[in-house]
């Protein structure tokens, strides 16, 4: 289970004219053994911010995050990543690459881990390109990859940062379909990190709508369709009502608070 | 002049190829304006291709050299001729001078360019890696790096004598540099974001260093070993022609000097041959070793 109590956040931009980033602002959620949960927004709102934080690679915050009653302080076994980009080592074949978590992690024996490479390379359908080159894959299935990396490790709690944002439309259909099979046995809680609500409402049991700049929390929303789904509950009526809801909130969201202007200086000036 | 009847000048050739030109000069002139479209240059040229282009080069080359020399439009005294080197070659061949020359300058090359990988892979990576120790070295090893160090020759010489030893430690200060400051170029640029996903698996630094830096590492340090291979050939010559007159470099300025410009020649031969099997050798290597780059 998952604790998110009172999270702020303010970095600094580095640079010459150092601006205070005010990014999360008094942020709290929860989610249960098992649940998924997606977090949707606009970009820039902090919510990749949030993700790193819950996996313990931006210590800075202010307020506590705990997992299953531990405290995050840094990076820890248990919690796995999904990334944005695929971050796949292009030096690694594809089984090499899902086997780093392991290796990294140093957990059980090197059988032990081939097993669990070869498994969660068959979960995620990559089953007969293990000898690959990250280069020699698209960008879908470079993304398999970097999925595949983050089950292998068997996680309690899987944070997946937006990634199907970067894939063509029917590349994204489709894995969503997937992760929709794979969610079906591996039952860990989930953060999925998204700003396209038609996905957030697909994959989530809870959607949580953040607002711009400095994020907060600003709707919650139980997902009325029951597990396992598919994809086909996109056609749905229902489904397209629960889209339109979500929308109408994010888009006052949006004109309520416009997004935070870029301070005078930062923006190239006219000095002609 | 009816210029109103004219068609657009560039369209003409293009759209026009039932035309027939009617005289050769003109189907020429065609054929040189004609607007062709760039061609695809994506694809290399093949091996071959380039292989039989390069010996047509040099068979040339060597060909108008020899008919100089035989016609005598050139000094043979000054410019020697390609059977004279081939002679000459032959000769010091069987007099066992070229052999020891060569078994000499190959000994204190190998000797000195492998001093210089491990010294500059090793302290490449730990100034590269262990970034205080690079913020402390960097300004001794640009300075270094920025002196002629054939400078440094007398002194060599000095604290060593004339001898194999002054001789590698020229060649290792020339050409420990550049392979030095490649490694350590490529291992301070690691991916930010591989190294999220290394922390997000609790990698630890030294994980960190062999599983990311050092593998990104490898172009930066071919390119080092190419430039520091170049730079130890011709820092063994030098020293070879400065300290003691050995090996091939000393029988190319023992030729100088006595006016034998033949065995001076097969000496240059000697040298370039070997540049390019190493440096063929080297790529060799390095197609090996970037095989994931597709």
């Amino acid at each position: 289970m998952l604790e998110v109590n009172h999270v702020s956040m303010t970095y600094r931009r580095p640079g010459k004219n150092a601006i205070l980033t005010h990014a999360l602002s008094d942020v709290s959620l929860t989610a249960e053994a098992g649940e998924f949960i997606t977090i949707i927004g606009p970009s820039g709102c902090g919510k990749t911010t949030l993700l790193y934080c819950m996996a313990g690679l931006n210590p800075g915050y202010a307020g506590s995050i705990s997992v299953d009653g531990e405290l995050v302080r840094g990076p820890a076994a248990g919690r796995s990543i999904v990334f944005q980009q695929s971050c796949l080592l292009p030096w690694r074949t594809v089984t090499r690459n899902v086997g780093y978590s392991l290796r990294l992690l140093r957990s059980g024996t090197k059988r032990e881990m081939a097993e669990r490479v070869q498994a969660a390379i068959d979960l995620v359908g990559l089953s007969g390109f293990e000898g690959y080159y990250p280069a020699q894959l698209s960008g879908g299935m470079q993304q398999r990859v970097n999925l595949a990396r983050a089950l292998a490790t068997r996680p309690q709690l899987l944070l997946m940062d937006e990634p199907f944002a970067s894939l063509d439309a029917l590349t994204k259909e489709l894995l969503q379909g997937e992760l929709l099979r794979i969610m079906r046995d591996e039952r860990c809680t989930t953060v999925f990190i998204t700003h396209d609500i038609e996905e957030a409402v697909l994959l989530g049991d809870r959607v949580i709508v953040m607002s711009p700049r400095p994020g907060r929390i600003v709707h919650e929303y139980k997902v009325p369709f029951d597990r396992p789904r598919d994809r086909e509950i996109a056609e749905s009526v229902e489904f397209s009502d629960v889209v339109r809801q979500l929308r109408a909130v994010m888009r006052e969201e949006l004109e309520r608070q416009p997004a935070e202007a870029e301070p005078a200086g930062t923006a190239t000036g006219r000095r002609a | 002049m009816s210029v109103s009847n004219q068609p657009p000048a560039v369209d003409v050739p293009a759209r026009k190829p039932s035309t027939v030109p009617q005289t050769w000069t003109a189907s020429l002139l065609a054929g040189i304006t004609k607007r062709r479209v760039a061609e695809d240059r994506s694809k290399p040229l093949s091996r071959l291709t380039k292989a039989v282009y390069g010996t047509v080069a040099i068979v040339v080359v060597l060909a108008c050299w020899q008919l100089l020399s035989s016609t005598h439009s050139v000094n043979t005294l000054l410019f020697s001729s390609p059977a004279d080197i081939v002679k000459a070659a032959v000769d010091l061949n069987d007099s066992g001078v070229l052999g020891s020359a060569v078994w000499q300058t190959t000994k204190v090359f190998f000797i000195s360019f492998g001093l210089s990988l491990v010294v500059g892979i090793g302290l490449g990576i730990m100034i590269g890696w262990y970034r205080r120790l690079g913020a402390l070295l960097d300004p001794i090893v640009s300075m270094l790096y920025a002196a002629p160090r054939v400078a440094l020759l007398p002194l060599i010489v000095a604290w060593t004598g004339i001898g194999d030893e002054a001789q590698i430690v020229t060649v290792l200060t020339i050409a420990v540099f550049p392979i030095l400051v490649n490694v350590q170029a490529g291992v301070t640029t690691v991916d930010k974001n591989l190294v999220q996903v290394a922390r997000a698996y609790l990698g630890t630094n030294f994980d960190l260093l062999r599983t990311i830096a050092l593998p990104a590492c490898i172009p930066h340090l071919v390119s080092g070993v190419r430039q520091g291979l170049a730079q130890a050939l011709l820092g063994v010559v030098i020293a070879e022609y400065l300290i003691g007159s050995t090996g091939i470099g000393g029988l190319i300025v023992s030729a100088g000097q006595t006016l034998n410009f033949s065995n001076a020649f097969v000496g240059v031969f000697v040298v370039s041959f070997a540049a390019l099997l190493l440096t063929s050798a080297l790529r060799r290597v390095e197609r090996r070793l970037d095989h994931w780059r597709v």
